[in-house]
């Protein structure tokens, strides 16, 4: 991964997420380390200072979500000065969770299947897969060569099956990766499955085989922990470098509305215009920014916005700048959507503003999966008038 | 440095979709070459199975073997730049506002319609009319209700109709005697006994026939446009092949029954404007309806109705025409009505389409049976 770490001179840390509001735990104008405690949220979420220097307002900006939050503006002393964080014993089951529950890794969001680091679990299996990092697709022995030998790797998945008191832990790679780069500690095995290919479901038969029954589809009711290696990377931090909790976050920044599409570390707080000069600037002057993919991600109004903990992804792309064009009526959306609804006939009666016609052909079963947009010939994007319609007559 | 927030924009980014340009593009490529092509065969093959009706009196003597089809080629001139003429300035009358490379796809679509046109208009109709029926269409059925992408009737469609209701279609008629097409011949065989067929099937793929217009002959050129423009996803199939299977099935049917055989489905199949339809009136997606099983029961009601219409009434020009301006007609319900679209939904459409080709064939076959008294 480029290394995107800049050091900006203010770093904007968004207070919340979404419409929570938070307490602020230091006061205004004292000085903070990388790590100490900022604000709590009413959900009980701890926020941590990424920068060490004087903390300098409170401001409101837009967050990655297009959501108008508080921000506290640290100016940033360029120093680094990191909160001491104490060792803990990697052999003890107690110190292990207690450290992941005060980093909150517990608490992440899990996308898919996966359970997550669940304390509540009592497991007989621990499966980590090591297929893909940070929703990419992961070449495990460069990425060790770059950031994590396979020393600390092997410490993490350690970590995590002393945290649940096992003796096994399996690890799913890809089949290009040397199995050899797990070895176990404190007396833990590291069971290694290479995977012949990417497809979940392959995946999903390997737990089976470990396991040696079938899954139901919620898999914390299956005895097993299924995680990604960004938690095993979280524990590495947390628990084996013992460094302060959440101050980095890897994101990627692509479209065709930059110059180079780049990868990498970001610390907390810093703002998208200040990696301009990583990503070589903007290739145009009308631009989208969207955070997150293109089918969920969101609109955000400018690059004044700063990179938070929940921000994996940022897109920018040109403005096609072609005139509308009719549809022709080919019906291919129609073909293409899997709720079984005629586009074509909802945008008709969107143009018109008919609302019962709207209702009568099931507005509301549309899951705006965007297929329709994709697959349009007179490249209409037929989802943002399915999700005007399906707006205005809620 | 402007980053646009207001909405998601109307227009997609997707670029891997066969767009709106590019099958405007490959319609005209595959128009020239099929006009070209069948010029070409015209003066190459020359036709020399010509058969002639001695039944009609002729008096008059103006075209010859070699030349009947060279007021063809002028009204196919006539028409492509009548309808790139009423087409661009019907746009400016719409304030229609062009982008980039727009001008050139819209004088091209247009240019489209001209060359149909020009394809089907008969041998006898003078460039005069052409042009005349090329301005009512494009205006009346385009034009009027908003340009290109709005409209109920197919513009080529209501072309050829303006034509055959508006002027007399004279007969055909070389070096003194009137010609028999493939297309009356088909239908002289189901109104009297005793007629044989006017061509063989052989000489209808090669296109060594004189047909009504410069398109009508050459099957295995038109089948092999058909090919090329469905894989390439220009047409969609869905409408086409429901079409071809309902015309070939109930002209089956019915050629089971009175004893014509295969050779009257294959004819069918072959005269006329099908093939040419099948793959550029049909598939127009304004006039044609969206959902799957719309466009079965829309491809399926044409081929039926063409055979139906083509044997049991008698007009002047290819009931095909006709039946696709009913076909039209039907468009906004189906539209309107068939709503959803489900596997099982479409396989019901396809067994109810089944039933409906059998009892149309059964009944084109007994009244084209009675009609011979039973001696069938």
């Amino acid at each position: 991964m480029n290394n995107l770490l800049v050091n900006p001179e203010f770093v904007y840390i968004p207070l919340g997420k979404y419409f929570t509001n938070s307490d602020l735990k230091v006061v205004l104008g004292s000085t903070v380390r990388v790590g100490d405690l900022v604000a709590i949220t009413e959900d009980g979420e701890k926020i941590y200072s990424s920068v060490s220097g004087r903390t300098d307002s409170i401001v409101k900006m837009y967050d990655n979500n297009n959501i108008q939050i508080r921000h506290l503006k640290i100016e940033n002393d360029r120093q680094d000065t990191k909160k001491s964080v104490k060792e803990i014993n990697l052999g003890s089951k107690t110190a292990i969770a207690s450290r992941v529950r005060e980093y909150a890794i517990d608490k992440t969001e899990q996308k898919q299947l996966y359970t997550g680091l669940n304390l509540s679990l009592k497991p007989r299996t621990v499966v980590i897969d090591a297929t893909s990092y940070n929703s990419g697709i992961l070449d495990l022995n460069t990425f060790l060569l770059e950031d994590i030998t396979s020393d600390l790797l092997s410490q993490g998945v350690s970590a995590v099956g002393t945290m649940y008191g096992l003796k096994t832990v399996n690890v799913i790679v890809d089949k290009k990766t040397n199995n050899q780069i797990f070895t176990g500690k404190n007396g833990i095995n590291i069971d290694v499955t290479n995977l012949s290919n990417k497809k979940n479901s392959d995946k999903y038969k390997k737990i089976e085989a470990i396991l040696g029954k079938k899954l139901s589809d919620a898999l914390d009711k299956n005895e097993v922990v299924y995680i990604e290696l960004s938690a095993v990377v979280d524990v590495i931090n947390a628990c084996v470098l013992n460094e302060p909790c959440v101050h980095t976050k890897p994101v990627v920044i692509s479209g065709n509305g930059v110059k180079n599409q780049v990868s990498g570390y970001v610390k907390v707080g810093t703002r998208l215009a200040e990696l301009s000069e990583k990503f070589g600037g903007y290739t145009e002057k009308k631009l989208h920014l969207i955070s997150g993919n293109l089918i969920e991600g969101s609109l955000l109004r400018s690059d004044n916005m700063a990179i938070s903990g929940s921000v994996n992804q940022l897109f920018v792309r040109t403005v096609v700048d072609r005139a509308v064009e009719k549809c022709s009526q080919c019906g291919k959306c129609s073909d293409a959507c899997p709720q079984e609804l005629s586009p074509q006939s909802i945008i008709d009666a969107e143009i018109r503003k008919n609302d019962d016609i709207i209702r009568k052909y099931n507005i509301h079963d549309c899951i705006e999966c965007g297929l329709c947009s994709t697959v349009c010939s007179s490249r209409i994007n037929v989802r943002e008038w399915m999700r005007r319609a399906k707006r205005r007559i809620k | 440095m402007e980053f646009i927030f207001d909405e998601q924009p109307i227009v997609a980014d997707s670029s891997k979709v066969r767009s709106v340009t590019f099958k405007v593009y490959a319609m005209f490529i595959t128009l020239l070459t099929l006009s070209i092509l069948s010029i070409v065969v015209k003066v190459v093959l020359g036709s020399s199975d010509i058969i002639y009706d001695s039944s009609v009196p002729t008096n008059v003597l103006e075209k010859t073997e070699s030349s009947y089809y060279i007021p063809a080629i002028i009204n196919l001139v006539v028409a492509v730049v009548a309808a790139v003429f009423v087409g661009l300035v019907g746009n400016k009358f719409l304030n229609k506002e062009y982008k980039n490379n727009q001008l050139v796809e819209e004088a091209l679509y247009y240019a489209n319609i001209g060359m149909m046109i020009g394809l089907l208009a008969p041998y006898t109709m003078s460039a005069f009319q052409v042009a005349v029926s090329v301005i009512i269409a494009i205006y009346a059925s385009t034009i009027v209700l908003g340009g290109r992408g709005n409209g109920i009737f197919n513009t080529v469609a209501t072309a050829i109709v303006v034509m055959g209701v508006s002027f007399t279609i004279p007969t055909l008629v070389i070096d003194g005697n009137a010609v028999v097409t493939p297309l009356t011949s088909l239908g002289n065989y189901t109104e009297a006994m005793g007629e044989s067929l006017a061509f063989t099937i052989p000489d209808l793929l090669l296109g060594n026939v004189v047909g009504i217009s410069l398109i009508t002959s050459t099957a295995i050129m038109l089948a092999i446009a058909l090919v090329i423009l469905a894989v390439l996803k220009v047409i969609d199939i869905k409408i086409t092949l429901s079409f071809l299977i309902g015309l070939f099935a109930t002209a089956l049917v019915a050629g089971l029954i009175t004893g014509f055989g295969i050779e009257y489905a294959l004819g069918h199949l072959l005269v006329g404007y099908t093939l040419f339809a099948a793959t550029f009136l049909l598939t127009d997606e304004t006039t044609s309806p969206i959902t799957r099983e719309a466009k079965i029961i829309y491809g399926v009601f044409i081929g039926v109705m063409t055979v139906l219409l083509r044997d049991l009434a008698s007009v002047s020009l290819d009931a095909l025409i006709f039946a696709i301006l009913l076909a039209n007609i039907l468009t906004p319900t189906l539209n309107r009505e068939l709503v959803r679209t489900s596997k099982s939904n479409t396989i019901k459409t396809i067994a109810i389409m089944a039933v409906v080709i059998i009892v149309a064939g059964l009944v084109v076959g007994f009244t084209i049976d009675s009609r011979f008294g039973g001696a069938l």
